[in-house]
């Protein structure tokens, strides 16, 4: 093939080619154009609609019906009656529940609300007073079921003004897990004070028993065991009364230099060796079944668990954390969740409808009934206790239910002061952290962390 | 410059996707975290403040930072050195006519594969202090421990970083067993004419010729090293006290305390701790990629 006639073909081959590439550049440009477009399009109209529940989603809520939305860590099983209940005579609305993990439920909720967002029925447990006081929440002092709850139930959804901005689902509250048949065996009764709960433990571990079940790597029974000594033998039964906790919450006194000494007393479980360094290795989840299988003869724990106890065939009781009066004994606890109304709900009218039926007897005898084990704020409202409570039933009966978290809460973000108390407890455990140190280390944070005017 | 543009505009416009993607999701936050760093946003204010430079003052008087950056340093620094260490005469072993070789491989790096946060569920069980925890009860069998590899303040930060090891070193493998393939047999066989042994020609060819493998596992190692966060969540929370919290877990947790304008001057002060050390990674590759040229 002569040359030029190769080179004609090359060139006309390049021109079919640029051709070609300038069509491909048309349509990648328009590809790319698009492409573009169709995302920013996805992206501000995701961002529009998250979290305002304010229409009907998933095709759930039937054609008329507004959405009122609503998250919580208890499980869909938990609420599907309440919720039920609550739709059944809601009108020109649906509530919608969707469950949130425990572990990210703050993150979650404090974004949204952060956001001015949020759902429209605000569910939160000792972080109620932060939502109150980041003004996430309206006032409902003025309505009527609010008088169908306990003083004592309310404390968490009152202001420091009086006002009232939340009602309780229940009453939760932890106790001491104990073995029934690991008791008998060592002739052994429940004790009744923090001697007695010493000398029990030395029993069991002269039996070569292990006395006491803690995860300290995630979990925070330690924290409560040590709480509750100090709801017994300090707030209610020592010096100090609850008010200590509000003078410390608001920065007028501090834990160290007088807590110390029931610290102290408290930390007699790790001296002696009931609550060691293993136990800093171990997950709260991991110690459930050694319990069940009889290897612990006691653990700190709640109503939550007692499903998974009884279907573990087990015969087990629980009595209460134990100060040094055993006719003045206190549970470690408080209102389990509070239920408010967003601000910035754009369904005020279906949230306030939702929240009175929220605080009817109705729905608050549903809540209580899928928590076994659990006690009402409701006036008037009595709980079955199966027979495993019959230690700490008197107990409860006479409402001595307390804990100090719920009291720092009215001016601090409670969740953190507990974050650092469980680590400064790890650390006493480790040997690291001296009492000294860990109430220092409490009262630093606290000054970090209380909210200012 | 007309035509300049009509070759780069397709490849401009391809790029638009992931320009916004990139700037929707890393450039506007950084920004506004950077802004917010200098703010009092938290959960608990309706309003925001400008507060200027108080929230990294209060970082410098946070003790828990510094133990942060140690942890993380030393996690970085330990996880990028024991992976290497082992990748690289794994991958040079994988290398050669072995029987099996690529199922070697595929054992090797099949644990990059794995969600770390499933890793870390899995050795928190393998690792643990009861009488479940199946290392112990191994090392029982031989008459050791028991051994509390989580629960122990001086041996928490070593079980994360060995159980990353186990994980993350066939990932760096799979890196330099690539470059391996790159490198031209020439220049081993010249070598053995002029006499070089295995180990001479080991570190005279084959670890210059894999400067480009070590760099990035050394950078990219390093860089992932510093933001450690979900082994350390899965395995430890941080504890026990305050013994295996890293830069993260401790932005995290001010994030979850709910002071946004504090948690935004941690990430701040992260980004350039981060920016830094790649910085003086980078350069010291240079110095050494100048001396093999």
């Amino acid at each position: 093939m002569p040359l030029s006639i190769i080179n004609v073909s090359l060139l006309a081959r390049a021109d079919f080619l640029s051709g070609v590439l300038v069509e491909m550049n048309k349509k990648i440009i328009l590809l790319g154009a698009l492409i573009t477009a169709f995302m920013i399009g996805g992206c501000s109209s995701g961002s529009g609609n998250a979290g305002t529940g304010n229409e009907s989603s998933g095709g759930q809520a039937s054609k008329g019906t507004k959405t009122i939305s609503m998250i919580g860590w208890y499980e869909e099983g938990i609420m599907n009656d309440a919720i039920t209940k609550i739709n059944e005579s809601l009108d020109g609305y649906k509530l919608e529940y969707t469950f949130v993990n425990l572990k990210q439920y703050n993150n979650v909720l404090s974004t949204q609300l952060a956001a001015g967002e949020g759902p429209d029925i605000v569910m939160d447990g000792a972080s109620f007073p932060a939502r109150i006081k980041a003004g996430n929440l309206i006032d409902i002092s003025n309505e009527a079921y609010v008088a169908d709850f306990n003083e004592a139930g309310l404390a968490l959804s009152t202001s420091a003004n009086g006002k009232v901005y939340g009602i309780p689902a229940y009453g939760w509250y932890s106790g001491v897990w104990y073995n029934k048949e690991i008791f008998a065996k060592y002739n052994l009764t429940p004790p009744q004070t923090f001697d007695e709960l010493l000398a029990v433990s030395q029993t069991l571990t002269d039996n070569g028993v292990q006395p006491l079940g803690f995860g300290l790597s995630d979990s925070d029974t330690a924290w409560h065991s040590l709480i509750g000594y100090l709801e017994n033998a300090y707030y209610n039964g020592g010096k100090a009364t609850t008010a200590f906790d509000t003078q410390f919450a608001k920065g007028e006194t501090t834990l160290s230099g007088h807590l110390n000494s029931y610290v102290d007393e408290w930390a007699q479980l790790i001296d002696k060796g009931f609550i060691n360094e293993k136990m800093l290795g171990i997950s709260g989840e991991q110690v459930i079944p050694e319990f069940i299988s009889g290897e612990i003869a006691m653990f700190n724990g709640g109503p939550w668990q007692y499903t998974q106890l009884k279907e573990s065939g087990m015969e087990f009781g629980m009595f209460s954390h134990v100060g040094n009066d055993k006719d003045n004994r206190w549970l470690v606890g408080g209102p389990a969740a509070n239920f408010g109304i967003n601000k910035n709900s754009e369904n005020m009218e279906g949230a306030k409808a939702a929240l009175k039926l929220f605080g009817s007897k109705e729905v608050q005898q549903s809540i209580l009934k899928s928590n076994p084990g659990g006690f009402s704020y409701f006036k008037g409202l009595d709980s079955e206790l199966p027979e495993e409570y019959s230690a700490i039933k008197e107990i409860l009966e006479a409402g001595r239910v307390g804990v100090s978290w719920d009291r720092w809460g009215t001016n601090m973000p409670a969740q953190s002061l507990i974050d650092e108390g469980l680590k400064q407890l790890q650390g006493m455990v480790a040997g690291m952290t001296t009492t000294e140190q860990f109430l220092k280390a409490m009262d630093d944070k606290a000054n970090l962390i209380r909210y200012k005017d | 410059m007309r035509n300049k543009l009509n070759v780069y505009s397709p490849y401009v416009i391809m790029l638009l996707p992931l320009l916004v993607i990139y700037s929707v999701f890393y450039i506007v936050p950084l920004i506004y975290t950077a802004i917010y760093s200098f703010t009092d946003w938290s959960n608990y204010s309706s309003a925001i403040q400008f507060t200027g430079l108080s929230n990294y003052r209060k970082i410098l008087e946070d003790n828990t930072l510094f133990v942060g950056v140690k942890n993380s340093l030393v996690y970085a620094i330990s996880t990028v050195i024991l992976q290497n260490l082992i990748a690289l005469p794994v991958a040079v072993l994988l290398n050669s006519k072995l029987k099996f070789r690529n199922g070697f491989r595929a054992i090797f790096f099949s644990p990059a594969v794995l969600s770390t946060l499933v890793v870390g569920f899995l050795w928190s069980y393998m690792l643990s202090s009861s009488d479940y925890g199946m290392l112990n009860k191994l090392l029982a069998s031989f008459g050791i421990g028991p051994v509390n590899f989580l629960g122990d303040p001086d041996t928490a930060l070593t079980a994360i970083i060995l159980t990353q090891v186990w994980q993350w070193f066939g990932w760096a493998m799979v890196i330099y067993l690539a470059n391996l393939q790159s490198i031209s047999e020439d220049l081993y066989e010249a070598a053995s004419i002029d006499g070089a042994g295995r180990l001479q020609q080991f570190f005279s060819i084959t670890v210059p010729q894999l400067a480009p493998a070590i760099k990035i596992n050394l950078i990219t190692g390093m860089i992932s090293g510093l933001k450690v966060f979900d082994i350390v969540v899965s395995l430890t929370k941080g504890g026990p006290g305050y013994s295996t919290e890293t830069i993260l877990t401790l932005m995290f947790s001010k994030f979850s305390e709910g002071n946004y304008g504090y948690a935004a001057s941690f990430g701040i002060v992260f980004l350039m701790l981060s920016l830094a050390l790649a910085a003086l990674l980078l350069r010291t590759f240079k110095i050494w990629e100048d001396r093999l040229n």
